[in-house]
Protein backbone atom coordinates (compact mmCIF):
# COMPACT_ATOMS: atom_id res chain seq x y z
CA UNK A 1 0.00 0.00 0.00
CA UNK A 2 1.86 3.02 -1.24
CA UNK A 3 1.54 6.09 0.93
CA UNK A 4 1.55 8.20 -2.23
CA UNK A 5 -2.06 7.14 -2.80
CA UNK A 6 -3.14 9.31 0.07
CA UNK A 7 -3.54 12.97 -0.93
CA UNK A 8 -1.17 15.33 0.86
CA UNK A 9 -2.09 18.20 3.11
CA UNK A 10 -3.40 21.25 1.31
CA UNK A 11 -4.36 19.48 -1.89
CA UNK A 12 -7.85 20.84 -1.79
CA UNK A 13 -8.87 18.34 0.84
CA UNK A 14 -10.92 19.14 3.90
CA UNK A 15 -8.86 18.89 7.08
CA UNK A 16 -11.50 16.71 8.67
CA UNK A 17 -12.19 13.23 7.35
CA UNK A 18 -15.66 13.07 8.84
CA UNK A 19 -17.65 15.86 10.38
CA UNK A 20 -21.04 15.05 11.90
CA UNK A 21 -23.25 17.84 13.22
CA UNK A 22 -26.49 17.24 15.07
CA UNK A 23 -27.15 13.95 13.30
CA UNK A 24 -30.50 12.39 14.14
CA UNK A 25 -31.71 9.33 12.31
CA UNK A 26 -35.22 7.96 12.60
CA UNK A 27 -36.21 4.68 10.93
CA UNK A 28 -39.36 4.41 8.87
CA UNK A 29 -41.12 2.61 11.71
CA UNK A 30 -40.49 5.65 13.95
CA UNK A 31 -37.58 4.18 15.90
CA UNK A 32 -35.04 6.87 16.80
CA UNK A 33 -31.69 5.15 16.19
CA UNK A 34 -29.41 8.18 16.53
CA UNK A 35 -30.06 11.31 18.55
CA UNK A 36 -28.14 14.54 18.00
CA UNK A 37 -24.73 13.02 17.29
CA UNK A 38 -21.77 15.41 17.09
CA UNK A 39 -18.49 13.88 16.03
CA UNK A 40 -15.51 14.96 14.09
CA UNK A 41 -12.82 12.60 12.94
CA UNK A 42 -9.54 14.04 11.78
CA UNK A 43 -7.56 12.71 8.90
CA UNK A 44 -5.34 9.76 9.70
CA UNK A 45 -7.00 8.96 13.00
CA UNK A 46 -7.41 5.38 14.21
CA UNK A 47 -10.68 5.29 16.11
CA UNK A 48 -12.79 2.58 17.65
CA UNK A 49 -16.56 2.68 18.00
CA UNK A 50 -18.03 0.52 20.74
CA UNK A 51 -21.47 0.06 22.24
CA UNK A 52 -24.08 -2.60 22.85
CA UNK A 53 -26.16 -4.18 20.12
CA UNK A 54 -28.77 -1.63 19.11
CA UNK A 55 -26.69 1.33 20.31
CA UNK A 56 -26.76 2.76 16.78
CA UNK A 57 -23.31 1.75 15.52
CA UNK A 58 -24.45 0.30 12.20
CA UNK A 59 -26.92 3.13 11.62
CA UNK A 60 -24.08 5.61 12.14
CA UNK A 61 -21.90 3.78 9.61
CA UNK A 62 -24.71 3.73 7.05
CA UNK A 63 -25.11 7.47 7.49
CA UNK A 64 -21.40 8.00 6.91
CA UNK A 65 -21.37 5.93 3.73
CA UNK A 66 -24.46 7.72 2.43
CA UNK A 67 -26.68 4.62 2.39
CA UNK A 68 -28.89 6.49 4.84
CA UNK A 69 -29.44 10.22 4.66
CA UNK A 70 -29.80 12.05 8.00
CA UNK A 71 -33.30 12.74 9.28
CA UNK A 72 -31.84 15.91 10.80
CA UNK A 73 -28.34 17.36 10.93
CA UNK A 74 -25.43 16.91 8.55
CA UNK A 75 -22.81 14.33 7.72
CA UNK A 76 -19.79 15.66 5.85
CA UNK A 77 -17.24 13.25 4.38
CA UNK A 78 -14.07 15.08 3.37
CA UNK A 79 -16.08 18.25 3.27
CA UNK A 80 -18.86 16.82 1.10
CA UNK A 81 -22.40 16.68 2.42
CA UNK A 82 -23.69 13.10 2.07
CA UNK A 83 -27.07 14.48 1.11
CA UNK A 84 -25.68 16.18 -1.99
CA UNK A 85 -23.96 13.14 -3.48
CA UNK A 86 -24.37 9.46 -4.31
CA UNK A 87 -23.26 6.34 -2.49
CA UNK A 88 -21.07 5.46 -5.46
CA UNK A 89 -19.24 8.80 -5.35
CA UNK A 90 -18.79 8.54 -1.57
CA UNK A 91 -17.40 5.04 -2.04
CA UNK A 92 -14.23 6.53 -3.50
CA UNK A 93 -13.73 8.47 -0.26
CA UNK A 94 -14.98 6.14 2.43
CA UNK A 95 -14.90 2.34 2.20
CA UNK A 96 -17.01 0.18 4.48
CA UNK A 97 -15.93 -3.39 5.12
CA UNK A 98 -19.15 -5.19 5.92
CA UNK A 99 -19.80 -7.42 8.86
CA UNK A 100 -20.89 -10.31 6.68
CA UNK A 101 -18.47 -10.83 3.78
CA UNK A 102 -20.92 -13.16 2.06
CA UNK A 103 -23.20 -10.22 1.29
CA UNK A 104 -21.02 -9.06 -1.52
CA UNK A 105 -19.11 -12.01 -2.94
CA UNK A 106 -20.53 -13.00 -6.30
CA UNK A 107 -17.71 -13.26 -8.80
CA UNK A 108 -16.09 -16.45 -10.07
CA UNK A 109 -12.59 -15.52 -8.92
CA UNK A 110 -11.05 -13.43 -6.17
CA UNK A 111 -9.46 -11.24 -8.82
CA UNK A 112 -12.80 -10.54 -10.53
CA UNK A 113 -14.38 -9.77 -7.20
CA UNK A 114 -11.78 -7.15 -6.37
CA UNK A 115 -11.90 -5.69 -9.88
CA UNK A 116 -15.67 -5.13 -9.67
CA UNK A 117 -15.45 -1.83 -7.78
CA UNK A 118 -12.71 -0.18 -9.89
CA UNK A 119 -14.55 -1.24 -13.06
CA UNK A 120 -17.70 0.44 -11.78
CA UNK A 121 -15.65 3.61 -11.47
CA UNK A 122 -15.00 3.37 -15.20
CA UNK A 123 -11.23 3.04 -14.91
CA UNK A 124 -8.89 1.91 -17.68
CA UNK A 125 -8.20 -1.87 -17.72
CA UNK A 126 -4.51 -1.28 -16.90
CA UNK A 127 -5.44 0.85 -13.89
CA UNK A 128 -7.97 -1.75 -12.74
CA UNK A 129 -5.34 -4.48 -12.97
CA UNK A 130 -2.84 -2.37 -11.04
CA UNK A 131 -5.34 -1.67 -8.29
CA UNK A 132 -6.35 -5.33 -8.01
CA UNK A 133 -2.71 -6.34 -7.76
CA UNK A 134 -1.97 -3.73 -5.08
CA UNK A 135 -5.10 -4.51 -3.06
CA UNK A 136 -4.52 -8.27 -3.11
CA UNK A 137 -0.91 -7.77 -2.15
CA UNK A 138 -2.01 -5.50 0.67
CA UNK A 139 -4.15 -8.19 2.24
CA UNK A 140 -1.76 -11.02 1.34
CA UNK A 141 -4.07 -12.86 -1.01
CA UNK A 142 -2.11 -12.76 -4.27
CA UNK A 143 -1.69 -16.54 -4.17
CA UNK A 144 -5.47 -17.07 -4.07
CA UNK A 145 -6.35 -14.73 -6.94
CA UNK A 146 -7.86 -17.46 -9.11
CA UNK A 147 -9.94 -19.09 -6.35
CA UNK A 148 -13.74 -19.03 -6.07
CA UNK A 149 -14.42 -16.55 -3.22
CA UNK A 150 -17.31 -18.37 -1.49
CA UNK A 151 -15.12 -21.47 -1.20
CA UNK A 152 -12.43 -19.68 0.81
CA UNK A 153 -12.08 -19.82 4.59
CA UNK A 154 -13.94 -17.21 6.61
CA UNK A 155 -10.76 -15.27 7.34
CA UNK A 156 -9.80 -15.20 3.68
CA UNK A 157 -13.30 -14.17 2.64
CA UNK A 158 -13.01 -11.22 5.02
CA UNK A 159 -9.70 -10.34 3.37
CA UNK A 160 -11.21 -10.47 -0.10
CA UNK A 161 -13.82 -7.96 1.04
CA UNK A 162 -11.14 -5.71 2.53
CA UNK A 163 -9.19 -5.94 -0.73
CA UNK A 164 -12.29 -5.05 -2.73
CA UNK A 165 -12.71 -1.95 -0.57
CA UNK A 166 -9.02 -1.06 -0.86
CA UNK A 167 -9.26 -1.25 -4.63
CA UNK A 168 -11.66 1.67 -4.51
CA UNK A 169 -8.77 3.64 -2.95
CA UNK A 170 -10.78 5.43 -0.27
CA UNK A 171 -8.97 7.60 2.28
CA UNK A 172 -11.26 6.51 5.05
CA UNK A 173 -11.73 2.83 5.80
CA UNK A 174 -14.40 1.62 8.18
CA UNK A 175 -14.38 -1.96 9.41
CA UNK A 176 -17.72 -3.13 10.82
CA UNK A 177 -17.00 -5.95 13.27
CA UNK A 178 -14.25 -7.35 11.06
CA UNK A 179 -13.25 -9.93 13.64
CA UNK A 180 -16.61 -11.56 14.38
CA UNK A 181 -16.37 -15.29 13.96
CA UNK A 182 -12.57 -15.20 13.62
CA UNK A 183 -10.22 -17.05 15.91
CA UNK A 184 -7.63 -15.13 17.92
CA UNK A 185 -5.00 -15.38 15.22
CA UNK A 186 -7.46 -14.23 12.55
CA UNK A 187 -8.50 -11.28 14.74
CA UNK A 188 -4.90 -10.15 15.18
CA UNK A 189 -4.13 -10.51 11.49
CA UNK A 190 -7.08 -8.37 10.47
CA UNK A 191 -6.33 -5.76 13.14
CA UNK A 192 -2.66 -5.72 12.11
CA UNK A 193 -3.84 -5.07 8.58
CA UNK A 194 -5.98 -2.19 9.88
CA UNK A 195 -2.95 -0.78 11.70
CA UNK A 196 -0.89 -1.04 8.55
CA UNK A 197 -3.57 0.86 6.63
CA UNK A 198 -3.51 3.52 9.30
CA UNK A 199 0.27 3.80 9.10
CA UNK A 200 0.13 4.16 5.33
CA UNK A 201 -2.02 7.26 5.81
CA UNK A 202 -5.62 6.05 5.92
CA UNK A 203 -8.20 7.17 8.41
CA UNK A 204 -9.36 3.95 10.03
CA UNK A 205 -12.50 3.36 12.07
CA UNK A 206 -13.17 -0.03 13.65
CA UNK A 207 -16.48 -1.11 15.13
CA UNK A 208 -16.10 -4.08 17.44
CA UNK A 209 -17.35 -5.83 20.55
CA UNK A 210 -13.89 -7.03 21.51
CA UNK A 211 -12.56 -4.51 24.00
CA UNK A 212 -9.03 -5.89 24.08
CA UNK A 213 -8.72 -5.16 20.36
CA UNK A 214 -9.92 -1.59 20.83
CA UNK A 215 -7.47 -1.14 23.70
CA UNK A 216 -4.61 -2.75 21.84
CA UNK A 217 -4.97 -0.92 18.55
CA UNK A 218 -6.94 2.31 18.56
CA UNK A 219 -5.95 5.81 19.69
CA UNK A 220 -9.43 7.12 20.21
CA UNK A 221 -12.64 5.45 21.34
CA UNK A 222 -16.19 6.56 20.81
CA UNK A 223 -18.81 4.93 23.01
CA UNK A 224 -22.37 4.87 21.73
CA UNK A 225 -25.26 4.24 24.06
CA UNK A 226 -28.92 4.23 23.00
CA UNK A 227 -28.28 6.37 19.95
CA UNK A 228 -26.14 8.95 21.71
CA UNK A 229 -22.41 9.52 22.19
CA UNK A 230 -21.75 8.49 25.78
CA UNK A 231 -17.97 9.02 25.69
CA UNK A 232 -15.50 10.24 23.11
CA UNK A 233 -11.90 10.46 24.21
CA UNK A 234 -8.51 8.81 23.96
CA UNK A 235 -8.84 5.06 24.38
CA UNK A 236 -6.79 5.25 27.57
CA UNK A 237 -9.07 7.80 29.19
CA UNK A 238 -12.24 5.96 28.10
CA UNK A 239 -11.10 2.68 29.62
CA UNK A 240 -9.97 4.33 32.84
CA UNK A 241 -13.63 5.02 33.67
CA UNK A 242 -15.18 1.58 34.19
CA UNK A 243 -18.11 2.99 36.22
CA UNK A 244 -19.26 5.13 33.31
CA UNK A 245 -18.78 2.28 30.86
CA UNK A 246 -20.89 0.02 33.05
CA UNK A 247 -23.89 2.15 32.11
CA UNK A 248 -23.76 0.60 28.68
CA UNK A 249 -22.65 -2.83 29.99
CA UNK A 250 -19.09 -2.55 28.71
CA UNK A 251 -16.18 -3.77 30.78
CA UNK A 252 -12.63 -2.60 29.99
CA UNK A 253 -10.14 -5.35 29.10
CA UNK A 254 -9.04 -7.56 32.00
CA UNK A 255 -5.54 -6.11 32.01
CA UNK A 256 -6.96 -2.60 32.38
CA UNK A 257 -9.19 -3.69 35.27
CA UNK A 258 -6.25 -5.38 36.98
CA UNK A 259 -4.16 -2.26 36.42
CA UNK A 260 -6.85 -0.09 38.00
CA UNK A 261 -6.93 -2.40 41.03
CA UNK A 262 -3.17 -2.29 41.36
CA UNK A 263 -2.83 1.43 40.61
CA UNK A 264 -2.58 2.57 44.28
CA UNK A 265 0.04 -0.07 44.99
CA UNK A 266 2.11 0.45 41.87
CA UNK A 267 1.56 4.19 41.71
CA UNK A 268 0.38 4.05 38.10
CA UNK A 269 -0.32 7.52 36.69
CA UNK A 270 -2.83 6.28 34.06
CA UNK A 271 -4.80 3.21 32.98
CA UNK A 272 -2.90 0.43 31.24
CA UNK A 273 -4.21 -0.96 27.96
CA UNK A 274 -1.78 -3.74 27.11
CA UNK A 275 -0.33 -6.67 29.01
CA UNK A 276 3.34 -5.63 28.55
CA UNK A 277 2.58 -2.20 30.01
CA UNK A 278 1.33 -3.74 33.24
CA UNK A 279 4.17 -6.24 33.23
CA UNK A 280 6.72 -3.45 33.01
CA UNK A 281 5.01 -1.52 35.82
CA UNK A 282 4.99 -4.57 38.12
CA UNK A 283 8.60 -5.32 37.28
CA UNK A 284 9.84 -1.81 38.00
CA UNK A 285 7.82 -1.79 41.22
CA UNK A 286 9.45 -5.03 42.36
CA UNK A 287 12.91 -3.79 41.44
CA UNK A 288 12.51 -0.51 43.29
CA UNK A 289 11.21 -2.34 46.39
CA UNK A 290 13.85 -5.02 46.45
CA UNK A 291 16.56 -2.45 46.96
CA UNK B 1 -43.56 -4.39 4.67
CA UNK B 2 -44.45 -7.45 2.64
CA UNK B 3 -47.91 -8.86 2.04
CA UNK B 4 -47.18 -12.14 3.80
CA UNK B 5 -45.73 -11.03 7.10
CA UNK B 6 -48.10 -11.40 10.05
CA UNK B 7 -49.75 -8.12 10.96
CA UNK B 8 -50.89 -8.37 14.58
CA UNK B 9 -54.46 -7.49 15.44
CA UNK B 10 -57.53 -8.61 17.32
CA UNK B 11 -60.25 -8.31 14.70
CA UNK B 12 -62.68 -11.17 14.05
CA UNK B 13 -60.66 -12.10 10.95
CA UNK B 14 -57.54 -12.45 13.08
CA UNK B 15 -59.43 -14.70 15.50
CA UNK B 16 -61.01 -16.98 12.88
CA UNK B 17 -59.93 -20.61 12.77
CA UNK B 18 -57.06 -20.85 10.26
CA UNK B 19 -58.85 -23.75 8.54
CA UNK B 20 -61.80 -21.50 7.74
CA UNK B 21 -59.45 -18.86 6.33
CA UNK B 22 -57.50 -21.34 4.20
CA UNK B 23 -60.69 -22.89 2.82
CA UNK B 24 -62.14 -19.45 2.13
CA UNK B 25 -58.95 -18.54 0.26
CA UNK B 26 -59.09 -21.70 -1.88
CA UNK B 27 -62.81 -21.37 -2.66
CA UNK B 28 -62.69 -17.69 -3.48
CA UNK B 29 -59.56 -18.06 -5.62
CA UNK B 30 -61.38 -20.70 -7.67
CA UNK B 31 -64.44 -18.47 -7.90
CA UNK B 32 -62.30 -15.61 -9.20
CA UNK B 33 -60.84 -17.78 -11.95
CA UNK B 34 -64.29 -18.93 -13.01
CA UNK B 35 -65.77 -15.42 -13.04
CA UNK B 36 -65.87 -13.70 -16.41
CA UNK B 37 -68.42 -11.07 -15.56
CA UNK B 38 -67.39 -7.53 -14.64
CA UNK B 39 -70.23 -7.14 -12.18
CA UNK B 40 -69.30 -10.35 -10.35
CA UNK B 41 -65.60 -9.45 -10.21
CA UNK B 42 -66.60 -5.99 -9.02
CA UNK B 43 -68.63 -7.49 -6.19
CA UNK B 44 -65.72 -9.73 -5.16
CA UNK B 45 -63.41 -6.71 -5.30
CA UNK B 46 -65.71 -4.79 -3.03
CA UNK B 47 -65.97 -7.70 -0.58
CA UNK B 48 -62.20 -8.13 -0.40
CA UNK B 49 -61.57 -4.44 0.24
CA UNK B 50 -64.30 -4.32 2.89
CA UNK B 51 -62.58 -7.24 4.61
CA UNK B 52 -59.25 -5.38 4.42
CA UNK B 53 -60.83 -2.53 6.32
CA UNK B 54 -62.52 -4.93 8.75
CA UNK B 55 -59.18 -6.63 9.48
CA UNK B 56 -57.56 -3.19 9.94
CA UNK B 57 -54.77 -4.11 7.54
CA UNK B 58 -52.59 -1.32 6.13
CA UNK B 59 -54.24 -0.45 2.81
CA UNK B 60 -51.30 1.84 1.99
CA UNK B 61 -49.00 -1.19 1.62
CA UNK B 62 -51.43 -2.75 -0.84
CA UNK B 63 -51.40 0.46 -2.87
CA UNK B 64 -47.63 0.25 -3.13
CA UNK B 65 -47.81 -3.28 -4.52
CA UNK B 66 -50.42 -2.24 -7.07
CA UNK B 67 -48.14 0.52 -8.25
CA UNK B 68 -45.44 -2.09 -8.82
CA UNK B 69 -47.90 -4.26 -10.76
CA UNK B 70 -49.07 -1.41 -12.98
CA UNK B 71 -46.51 -2.32 -15.65
CA UNK B 72 -47.75 -5.91 -15.71
CA UNK B 73 -51.38 -4.76 -16.03
CA UNK B 74 -50.49 -2.54 -18.99
CA UNK B 75 -48.58 -5.38 -20.60
CA UNK B 76 -51.45 -7.85 -20.15
CA UNK B 77 -54.02 -5.41 -21.56
CA UNK B 78 -51.93 -4.55 -24.63
CA UNK B 79 -50.97 -8.17 -25.33
CA UNK B 80 -54.57 -9.34 -25.09
CA UNK B 81 -55.63 -6.47 -27.31
CA UNK B 82 -53.02 -7.38 -29.92
CA UNK B 83 -53.39 -11.13 -30.00
CA UNK B 84 -56.82 -12.14 -28.73
CA UNK B 85 -58.65 -10.76 -31.75
CA UNK B 86 -62.30 -9.81 -32.00
CA UNK B 87 -64.65 -8.05 -34.40
CA UNK B 88 -64.18 -4.48 -33.08
CA UNK B 89 -60.86 -2.86 -34.01
CA UNK B 90 -59.59 -0.01 -31.84
CA UNK B 91 -56.41 0.47 -33.84
CA UNK B 92 -56.03 -0.58 -37.48
CA UNK B 93 -53.33 -3.18 -38.27
CA UNK B 94 -49.82 -1.77 -38.69
CA UNK B 95 -49.04 -4.51 -41.20
CA UNK B 96 -51.72 -5.01 -43.90
CA UNK B 97 -53.71 -8.22 -43.64
CA UNK B 98 -52.58 -9.25 -47.13
CA UNK B 99 -48.97 -9.85 -45.98
CA UNK B 100 -48.48 -13.60 -45.42
CA UNK B 101 -47.77 -14.94 -41.91
CA UNK B 102 -47.42 -11.64 -40.09
CA UNK B 103 -50.31 -9.90 -41.86
CA UNK B 104 -52.79 -8.10 -39.60
CA UNK B 105 -50.27 -7.62 -36.83
CA UNK B 106 -50.63 -4.49 -34.78
CA UNK B 107 -54.42 -4.57 -34.75
CA UNK B 108 -55.79 -3.75 -31.28
CA UNK B 109 -59.21 -5.29 -30.67
CA UNK B 110 -61.72 -3.92 -28.20
CA UNK B 111 -62.61 -7.44 -27.06
CA UNK B 112 -58.96 -8.19 -26.30
CA UNK B 113 -58.50 -4.99 -24.34
CA UNK B 114 -61.66 -5.70 -22.34
CA UNK B 115 -60.46 -9.23 -21.60
CA UNK B 116 -57.06 -7.80 -20.57
CA UNK B 117 -58.79 -5.48 -18.13
CA UNK B 118 -60.74 -8.46 -16.75
CA UNK B 119 -57.51 -10.42 -16.25
CA UNK B 120 -55.93 -7.44 -14.51
CA UNK B 121 -58.92 -7.11 -12.22
CA UNK B 122 -58.65 -10.79 -11.35
CA UNK B 123 -55.00 -10.25 -10.50
CA UNK B 124 -55.86 -7.29 -8.29
CA UNK B 125 -58.41 -9.33 -6.36
CA UNK B 126 -55.99 -12.24 -5.99
CA UNK B 127 -53.19 -10.03 -4.74
CA UNK B 128 -55.52 -8.43 -2.22
CA UNK B 129 -57.13 -11.71 -1.16
CA UNK B 130 -54.07 -13.65 -0.04
CA UNK B 131 -52.91 -11.17 2.64
CA UNK B 132 -56.34 -11.48 4.28
CA UNK B 133 -55.14 -14.93 5.34
CA UNK B 134 -51.37 -14.57 5.58
CA UNK B 135 -51.33 -11.20 7.32
CA UNK B 136 -53.98 -12.15 9.85
CA UNK B 137 -52.66 -15.60 10.79
CA UNK B 138 -49.48 -16.27 12.78
CA UNK B 139 -47.37 -18.64 10.73
CA UNK B 140 -47.45 -21.50 13.26
CA UNK B 141 -51.25 -21.47 13.30
CA UNK B 142 -51.27 -21.35 9.50
CA UNK B 143 -49.13 -24.51 9.46
CA UNK B 144 -51.39 -26.15 12.03
CA UNK B 145 -54.41 -25.25 9.89
CA UNK B 146 -52.83 -26.97 6.89
CA UNK B 147 -52.05 -30.06 8.97
CA UNK B 148 -55.61 -30.29 10.33
CA UNK B 149 -56.86 -30.03 6.76
CA UNK B 150 -54.92 -33.20 6.02
CA UNK B 151 -51.56 -32.00 4.74
CA UNK B 152 -48.58 -34.01 6.10
CA UNK B 153 -46.71 -32.01 8.73
CA UNK B 154 -43.42 -32.10 6.83
CA UNK B 155 -44.99 -30.49 3.79
CA UNK B 156 -46.90 -27.92 5.85
CA UNK B 157 -43.71 -27.10 7.71
CA UNK B 158 -41.72 -26.75 4.49
CA UNK B 159 -44.34 -24.46 2.99
CA UNK B 160 -44.61 -22.23 6.02
CA UNK B 161 -40.83 -22.09 6.47
CA UNK B 162 -40.51 -20.92 2.91
CA UNK B 163 -43.07 -18.18 3.55
CA UNK B 164 -41.33 -17.32 6.81
CA UNK B 165 -38.00 -16.88 5.09
CA UNK B 166 -39.19 -14.43 2.43
CA UNK B 167 -38.81 -11.35 4.66
CA UNK B 168 -35.36 -12.60 5.70
CA UNK B 169 -34.34 -12.98 2.07
CA UNK B 170 -35.74 -9.55 1.27
CA UNK B 171 -33.57 -8.04 4.00
CA UNK B 172 -30.61 -10.01 2.73
CA UNK B 173 -31.21 -8.76 -0.81
CA UNK B 174 -31.34 -5.17 0.46
CA UNK B 175 -28.03 -5.69 2.28
CA UNK B 176 -26.44 -7.14 -0.87
CA UNK B 177 -27.64 -4.26 -3.02
CA UNK B 178 -26.26 -1.81 -0.43
CA UNK B 179 -22.93 -3.64 -0.42
CA UNK B 180 -22.64 -3.44 -4.21
CA UNK B 181 -23.69 0.22 -4.18
CA UNK B 182 -20.76 0.95 -1.91
CA UNK B 183 -18.50 -0.44 -4.60
CA UNK B 184 -19.76 2.14 -7.04
CA UNK B 185 -22.38 -0.13 -8.63
CA UNK B 186 -25.33 1.95 -9.82
CA UNK B 187 -27.00 -0.29 -12.39
CA UNK B 188 -29.95 -1.13 -10.13
CA UNK B 189 -30.67 2.57 -9.70
CA UNK B 190 -29.83 4.00 -13.09
CA UNK B 191 -29.24 1.17 -15.57
CA UNK B 192 -31.56 0.22 -18.41
CA UNK B 193 -33.41 -3.09 -18.61
CA UNK B 194 -30.62 -4.97 -20.39
CA UNK B 195 -27.97 -3.75 -17.96
CA UNK B 196 -30.14 -4.71 -15.02
CA UNK B 197 -30.67 -8.18 -16.46
CA UNK B 198 -26.93 -8.68 -16.86
CA UNK B 199 -26.34 -7.29 -13.36
CA UNK B 200 -28.52 -9.87 -11.63
CA UNK B 201 -25.68 -12.30 -10.84
CA UNK B 202 -24.24 -9.71 -8.44
CA UNK B 203 -27.45 -10.00 -6.45
CA UNK B 204 -28.55 -13.58 -7.07
CA UNK B 205 -25.24 -15.38 -6.48
CA UNK B 206 -24.71 -14.14 -2.90
CA UNK B 207 -28.42 -14.56 -2.20
CA UNK B 208 -28.51 -18.21 -3.30
CA UNK B 209 -25.22 -19.15 -1.67
CA UNK B 210 -26.43 -17.52 1.54
CA UNK B 211 -29.77 -19.33 1.34
CA UNK B 212 -28.06 -22.68 0.83
CA UNK B 213 -25.76 -22.08 3.80
CA UNK B 214 -28.78 -21.12 5.89
CA UNK B 215 -30.76 -24.19 4.79
CA UNK B 216 -27.91 -26.46 5.75
CA UNK B 217 -27.60 -24.90 9.20
CA UNK B 218 -31.34 -25.05 9.67
CA UNK B 219 -31.42 -28.74 8.82
CA UNK B 220 -28.77 -29.45 11.44
CA UNK B 221 -30.61 -27.34 14.02
CA UNK B 222 -33.87 -29.18 13.31
CA UNK B 223 -32.25 -32.61 13.49
CA UNK B 224 -30.65 -31.58 16.78
CA UNK B 225 -34.14 -30.98 18.14
CA UNK B 226 -35.51 -34.30 16.89
CA UNK B 227 -37.59 -33.02 14.00
CA UNK B 228 -39.73 -35.87 12.67
CA UNK B 229 -39.01 -38.20 15.59
CA UNK B 230 -42.65 -38.92 16.30
CA UNK B 231 -45.50 -39.22 13.83
CA UNK B 232 -47.95 -38.03 16.47
CA UNK B 233 -47.08 -34.40 17.05
CA UNK B 234 -48.61 -32.26 19.73
CA UNK B 235 -48.88 -28.50 19.50
CA UNK B 236 -48.29 -25.82 22.10
CA UNK B 237 -51.19 -23.77 20.82
CA UNK B 238 -54.06 -25.81 19.42
CA UNK B 239 -56.93 -24.65 17.25
CA UNK B 240 -60.61 -25.40 17.79
CA UNK B 241 -63.50 -24.80 15.44
CA UNK B 242 -66.17 -22.80 17.26
CA UNK B 243 -69.81 -22.34 16.31
CA UNK B 244 -68.90 -18.89 15.01
CA UNK B 245 -66.17 -20.37 12.81
CA UNK B 246 -68.64 -22.86 11.35
CA UNK B 247 -71.10 -20.08 10.68
CA UNK B 248 -68.46 -18.05 8.82
CA UNK B 249 -67.46 -21.13 6.82
CA UNK B 250 -71.09 -21.69 5.85
CA UNK B 251 -71.26 -18.03 4.84
CA UNK B 252 -68.12 -18.35 2.70
CA UNK B 253 -69.48 -21.43 0.93
CA UNK B 254 -72.82 -19.69 0.35
CA UNK B 255 -71.04 -16.62 -1.00
CA UNK B 256 -69.00 -18.63 -3.48
CA UNK B 257 -72.02 -20.64 -4.59
CA UNK B 258 -73.80 -17.36 -5.22
CA UNK B 259 -70.87 -16.21 -7.38
CA UNK B 260 -71.00 -19.46 -9.33
CA UNK B 261 -74.72 -19.06 -9.95
CA UNK B 262 -74.34 -15.40 -10.83
CA UNK B 263 -71.79 -16.31 -13.48
CA UNK B 264 -74.28 -18.59 -15.18
CA UNK B 265 -77.25 -16.29 -14.85
CA UNK B 266 -75.65 -12.96 -15.80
Amino acid sequence: MAASLIPKEGEGMAAKAIEIRGLTYVYEAGIVALRNINLSIQRNEFAGIIGQNGAGKSTLLKNITGLFKPTAGNVMVEGIDTRSTTVAELATRVGLVLQNPDHQLFAATVEEEVAFGPRNLGLEPAEVAARVEAALEGVGLLHLRREFPPALSKGDRARVVIASVLAMRPHIIILDEPTSGQDYRGCCQIMDLARELHRSGHTVIVVTHQMHLVAEYTERTIVLCQGEVLMDDTTRRVFSQPERLRRTHITPPQVTMLGLELAPLLGLPEAVLRVPELGDAVLSHLISHSK
Amino acid sequence: MSLIEYYPGHTFIHRLDPRVKILALLLTTTAIFISENFLVIGVICLTVFTLWLAARLPVRVLGRYFKLLLGLFTFVIIMQGLFLGGPTALVKPVIPAAVPLIGGLGRLSLEGVVFGILLSLRLIVLVALMPLVTMTTPIHLFALGLVRLGLPYRIAYTATTAINLIPTLEKEAAAIIAAQKMRGFTVFERGNFGQKLRAYPTLVVPLIIGAMRKAQLMGVAMDARAFGYSTRRTYVEDIKMTAGDRLVLAGVIGYNLAILVANFVL
